[in-house]
């Protein structure tokens, strides 16, 4: 590995080799096999650096039996960054091995806004042309008739650019909405407005917005990444908002942590990289708030909440990226207490991994199912009939897991909140 | 090498999916919780007792190397392949068979995490006494094989006190069930507690009873801060001859103290040359009296600050300081060594006096913590395995080190073990008789040396 910026793997030589990682890594529990631990991981990267082991296939393979899941390095005494080394693995090894063909479509898919309404509209359609073969189907581990269905319009046409703030207006927002709002749970994305109009905040969604590019990076794509970087940072690194509100815990992630080190990392390599670039990107990056976390922050805002006689147990699943990627673990449960209605049962291991982990289900059904099965075990024993989570992708695998049978409704926690604070009594799911 | 056919052989037993070759994956089993590495030939995760059986056969007849390994945290360079051959994890071996509430014990496989198994007592009120910094990762069989203790080994004991029975199989492939479930057992040899400490050097544990305990009632720690370490070395042996058995009382030095300074908002006055932690359990008024009575004696020996965690949180945070004190060395060193003397409390005061001594002779950077109640000494060598000048430095320190310990009476490992390690101190605390008998007794079991060769019960001189 002659050519590779081996600055950027240096936290190797941090591990002290004490394997805590071991304990909290959803891969290592479920496998119990040192090479997929992070602690491994970790010396494959320091032996590749030091050419003392090349590339090869089982270690392409090794490195993508990662959900990027950040408990290893939020468990880390000695703060080595999993996440940042096993993604610039993923880069180094696909430079070698290139990208599967598959996975480039999608991002070549994911690269251009128009490209994604395209294919979510061919998504609509096939849905409804293979309805009777659909109980049949198999997106890795989610049955394709337990995906979710897809926007009858884009959230974005839905909604005016300019959203006003209901009574005195409190501040002025961006909203980035991401692709699974935008095609799948459009519900998510009326929420957030709803909720942050009638807080009293002026809701910008800035039109033509795209994919974050965490997917492409992530995979070690970065250079196709680099377009939806550049789209993101232009539409959202402008001045005279209070915040940047993303309702997904991992374009928000991504926003906070992932574009400047990306971008810092990218620029070694590439002229095709403004320093300006990377000065806005951090700016972003600070003023970048998920929306759980920015409505807690400004809870005396909310209007009167509706009573409720009707109750209903709900538990609540964290999703890496808002939990480990941005530690925001008190305020969803605090917003979600407070709802009247509702009885919050905590699950054991809600911060684990539900075994999403992005492609990672379709690449590896076999671990990733081990991984779902002990989600689902932990939320049936709270008895919950709700499960609140603030990503799509954990909505997605989570809600792909249950049966109907089961009686377990997925939902955001900003939709419960809408519907607690909506002028009718609606705590419907 | 291990020949094509063999592994194929292997292969028959535990599945392709469960002898790895490759040599990414022979990278990622080259190393444990101790800084020399060494690169295996293959490495076997069995399922089952008879797959581990069926293993040991073919490596017996074939006379290929087996070192058996838990989840590779140890100190002590135990579950490397110092002599090449196959690393035998058995993690994949991780279930528990039998909780005994009632007869107050637990039947496990070997690969069973430490904290799982507290946890899965704990809604029966009860606890499995070894305590390792290591029990988020490491496993019962590593524990047991190793001897392993922790803080609250003052009170509670180590692996060896809670160890009742055992299923090992022999390097012949034979399995073998010693001990019970009772709490006494008085017939024949005591042959569980003769792998205990054994590093996977006279069979394979393939199930463990370990014995439990209750879970105590209520607990506190206080934290005392002391201007020089005499002070704190004297108010430890105070403690001890008081009657009272803290569940833990650890030892920091200046050094780890200022590596923590500010850990989790926590903070330790200026002049803060000696902070200990002494945790007491057990009924709640009894604790109440027994932490004023400490308070006293710290008090006595001029602590410069006291603080009294009541509540389990009040606790955490006093105790998540110094846990974190492990993973922040890689911050300000290479190469950690973490040493293991150990000593009669009462000679507590000499050892500290030797090792700053040392310290000094050799120009290292030494950070001290000691489990105190029980002699339990870990100087911690911040060093760089790179640099050969302070790595010889290093090993002249901790040889001088065992020397002294041993001339107190003390012994080479409270709880880390030997493995490649401490292997060449050995003569200096057993006498050639002790040393002999250990040696026949490994060649009684395992004639053909595959168990973990290159262990302390190597013949080579």
């Amino acid at each position: 590995m002659a050519n590779i910026d081996k600055k950027i793997f240096q936290e190797y030589d941090q591990c002290n080799k004490c394997g805590l990682c071991q304990s909290v890594c959803p891969v290592y529990k479920v496998t119990k096999l040192e090479s997929y631990s992070p602690r491994g991981k970790v010396r494959l990267t320091k032996q590749i650096c030091l050419d003392e082991l090349s590339i090869s296939k089982r270690v392409k393979s090794i490195f993508e039996t990662c959900l990027l899941c950040g408990a290893c390095y939020n468990i880390c005494p000695a703060n080595v960054h999993g996440n940042h080394l096993f993604s610039g693995m993923r880069w180094e090894i696909s430079k070698i091995y290139g990208v599967d063909w598959r996975k480039k479509l999608l991002y070549l898919v994911l690269n251009k806004p128009w490209r994604l309404k395209g294919s979510a509209k061919m998504g609509r359609w096939a849905q409804k042309v293979f309805d009777p073969i659909l109980p049949s189907l198999q997106l890795g581990n989610i049955p394709a008739n337990r995906m979710p269905e897809f926007n009858r319009k884009q959230f974005n046409e839905q909604v005016d650019e300019i959203i006003p703030a209901v009574g005195d207006i409190k501040g002025r927002v961006l909203y980035f909405h991401g692709c699974a709002t935008n095609y799948l749970f459009e519900k998510t994305g009326l929420a957030v407005v709803d909720v942050l109009t009638q807080m009293g905040f002026e809701v910008h969604v800035p039109a033509g917005q795209g994919c974050c590019g965490l997917p492409i990076f992530l995979s070690g794509a970065r250079d196709m990444s680099l377009q939806c970087i550049k789209s993101a940072v232009e539409k959202f690194g402008r001045d005279g908002f209070d915040a940047i509100i993303v309702d997904c815990a991992t374009c928000g992630s991504t926003f906070k942590n992932e574009y400047p080190r990306v971008l810092k990392e990218m620029m070694e390599s590439s002229n095709d990289i403004s320093e300006d670039l990377l000065v806005t990107a951090r700016k972003m990056a600070e003023n970048t708030f998920d929306i759980l976390q920015f409505v807690a922050k400004y809870e005396n805002l909310f209007p009167e909440m509706n009573n409720s006689e009707k109750i209903v147990k709900l538990t609540y699943h964290d999703p890496c990226h808002l939990s480990k990627g941005q530690l925001v673990k008190e305020e969803p449960r605090r917003l979600l207490k407070r709802i009247p209605g509702i009885e919050f049962v905590e699950a054991t291991g809600a911060d684990e991994c539900c075994g999403g982990g992005g492609s990672f289900q379709v690449d590896y059904p076999a671990i990733s199912k081990k991984i779902i099965t002990q989600k689902m075990t932990n939320i049936k024993k709270t008895k919950a009939h709700i499960v609140a989570t603030g990503c799509p992708s954990c909505l997605l695998t989570i809600g792909a897991a249950f049966k109907p049978e089961d009686n377990i409704e997925l939902v955001h926690p900003i939709t419960l909140i809408q519907a607690a604070i909506a002028k009718k009594p609606n705590l419907k799911v | 090498m291990i020949s094509v056919s063999i592994i194929e052989e292997i292969i028959k037993v535990v599945g392709e999916k469960w002898c790895l070759t490759d040599p990414a994956d022979m990278a990622t089993y080259a190393f444990d919780g101790f800084f020399k590495d060494y690169t295996p030939d293959a490495v076997v995760l069995p399922k089952k007792t008879a797959e581990v059986s069926d293993v040991l056969q073919i490596a017996n007849r074939e006379k290929i190397n087996i070192v058996p390994r838990g989840a590779g945290t140890n100190l002590s360079g135990t579950s490397v392949a110092r002599r090449g051959g196959m690393i035998m994890p058995l993690t994949r071996m991780d279930r528990i068979i039998e909780i005994d509430s009632v007869n107050r014990c637990a039947i496990v496989q070997p690969g069973v995490v430490n904290a799982e198994l507290q946890k899965a007592v704990e809604p029966f009120d009860l606890m499995y006494g070894p305590d390792p910094s290591s029990w988020y990762v490491s496993t019962v069989g590593g524990n047991i094989s190793l001897n392993a203790g922790g803080p609250r080994a003052l009170k509670y004991g180590s692996a060896r006190d809670h160890l009742i029975g055992l299923e090992v199989v022999r390097a012949n492939g034979e399995i073998v069930k010693i001990g019970s479930k009772t709490s006494k057992n008085a017939a024949g040899l005591d042959l569980p507690h003769l792998f205990c400490g054994a590093e996977g050097t006279l069979g394979i544990i393939t199930e463990a009873t370990v014995r439990l305990i209750p879970l105590p009632e209520a607990k506190h720690t206080l934290q005392a801060v002391f201007g020089n370490l005499d002070d704190a070395c004297e108010a430890v042996s105070e403690i001890v001859s008081s009657g009272i058995i803290p569940s833990a009382m650890d030892l920091l030095d200046q050094i780890l103290i200022n590596l923590i300074q500010g850990y989790g908002g926590v903070q330790f006055p200026d002049g803060a040359s000696a902070l200990l932690l002494i945790e007491i359990d057990g009924h709640p008024q009894a604790i109440e009296q027994e932490s004023e009575k400490i308070k006293q004696i710290c008090h006595n020996n001029h602590a410069i600050d006291i603080v009294l965690a009541r509540t389990p949180e009040e606790n955490e945070v006093v105790w998540r300081a110094r846990r974190s004190i492990g993973g922040t060395f890689s911050k300000v060193c290479k190469t950690l060594i973490n040493e293991d003397a150990t000593v009669p409390v009462s000679s507590l005061p000499d050892i500290m006096k030797k090792v700053l001594a040392l310290r000094e002779k050799y120009k290292l950077n030494i950070g001290i913590m000691a489990h105190a109640g029980d002699g339990n000494l870990h100087p911690s060598i911040m060093t760089d395995a790179q640099n050969q000048d302070e790595m010889k430095r290093v090993d002249q320190f901790a040889e001088e080190l065992y020397r002294e310990a041993l001339s107190l009476g003390g012994s080479l490992s409270g709880e880390h073990g030997i493995g490649l390690a401490k292997k060449s101190f050995m003569s200096m605390q057993f006498e050639e008789t002790a040393l002999k008998m250990m040696r026949e007794i490994k060649r009684l079991l395992d004639p053909n040396n595959i168990l973990n060769p290159g262990s302390y019960l190597d013949e080579e001189r």
